[in-house]
């Protein structure tokens, strides 16, 4: 096995698979771009429902990558979530791991 | 392979807080109040005090309809500060702006042969200039995209007034038709956007909230 075919099957196995699912990186692609954001929004622009959403959220608390803050806004609950330095970092690394492995293999 | 970028995301979400119509029906007012505004110093009526105003009067109902309508709908979001170098794009645009003003002002004080605007007032070809960059840099950076048509128009409206003759004919104001038609045409877009905007983001989402696992 060369080298490069090595680094490749170790650019895989190293993938942080709390952040490697299609609905987290794109709560993470979002959460990323902005200060925060509260539930309704992330649910409107991934198009996850409650329960789903709800889920990928309490991994990505678990992990330390998202901070979740429950607050009240004109008597209605709402859920304030932001990334935290740490996702912040893993999801960088996240993206250039995956940039390494799309153009180790053209 | 397209790559996610931050900030084409940032940029696409300020693009879709911008969908729900209201600052188009903003911009449009404005525009409208403009014309109103001209058509009544042309034909020498006195000018209503609300007019030199509108654009506070304007500013609460869509600031109102931001809180009421956008964010309960939409959901809320904080985007991040402005950026530094997006920062310094717009503090050169303005520095340059008001450096220009200024030796323009004084171009005309001093009566400089082949500089002179004539009086005060910066020229025409200046003015679009000017009004076509800081609106549609302003729209660009920010994803504002009918902040860069406010600006083309309110660029154009006096050489196409000139153009189409309504500016020599001298016995009706130009603005009507040249900031008038624009204005009511880009808030009726922003009525249909909020329309769309409201059936794309519907009151059942209201009470959807984090459940912890």
């Amino acid at each position: 096995m060369s080298k490069n075919e090595n680094d490749l099957i170790r650019l895989i196995i190293e993938t942080d698979k709390v952040i490697h699912e299609p609905a987290r990186v794109v709560i993470l692609s979002l959460l990323n771009a902005v200060e925060c954001a509260d539930f309704v929004f992330l649910m409107n622009q991934t198009g996850l429902t409650q329960g789903n959403l709800s889920s990928h959220l309490s991994k990505l608390e678990t992990a330390g990558y998202i901070e979740i803050e429950k607050t009240f806004h004109q008597k209605r609950p709402r859920t304030i979530i932001r990334i935290s330095p740490n996702g912040r970092e893993a999801f960088k690394a996240y993206l250039k791991s995956m940039k390494g492995f799309y153009n180790s293999i053209g | 392979m397209e790559t996610i970028q931050p900030k084409k995301i940032e940029k696409r979400l300020i693009y879709l807080q911008s969908r729900d119509g209201i600052l188009d029906m903003f911009f449009g007012g404005m525009l409208m109040a403009a014309a109103l505004n001209d058509t009544f110093t042309f034909y020498e009526w006195p000018v209503p005090w609300y007019i030199r105003f509108l654009i506070i009067i304007l500013m609460i109902p869509a600031v109102l309809a931001k809180i009421i309508i956008t964010v309960p709908r939409m959901g809320y979001v904080k985007m991040k500060p402005v950026s530094g170098g997006r920062k310094q794009t717009l503090m050169i645009l303005t520095g340059t702006a008001v450096i220009l003003t200024l030796l323009i002002i004084l171009f005309s004080i001093l009566k400089v042969p082949w500089l002179n605007a004539g009086n005060y007032a910066p020229g025409p070809i200046y003015e679009m200039i000017f009004l076509v960059l800081v609106f549609g840099i302003i729209g660009w950076l920010m994803g504002l995209y009918t902040l860069i048509a406010v600006g083309i128009i309110l660029a154009f409206a006096w050489p196409v007034s000139t153009m189409i003759g309504l500016d020599s004919i001298g016995n009706m104001p130009a603005d009507p038709f040249t900031l008038g038609i624009p204005g009511l045409i880009i808030t009726l877009i922003g009525i249909i956007e909020l329309i769309r905007f409201m059936k794309r983001y519907p009151r059942q989402n209201l009470n959807a909230n984090y459940e912890q696992e």
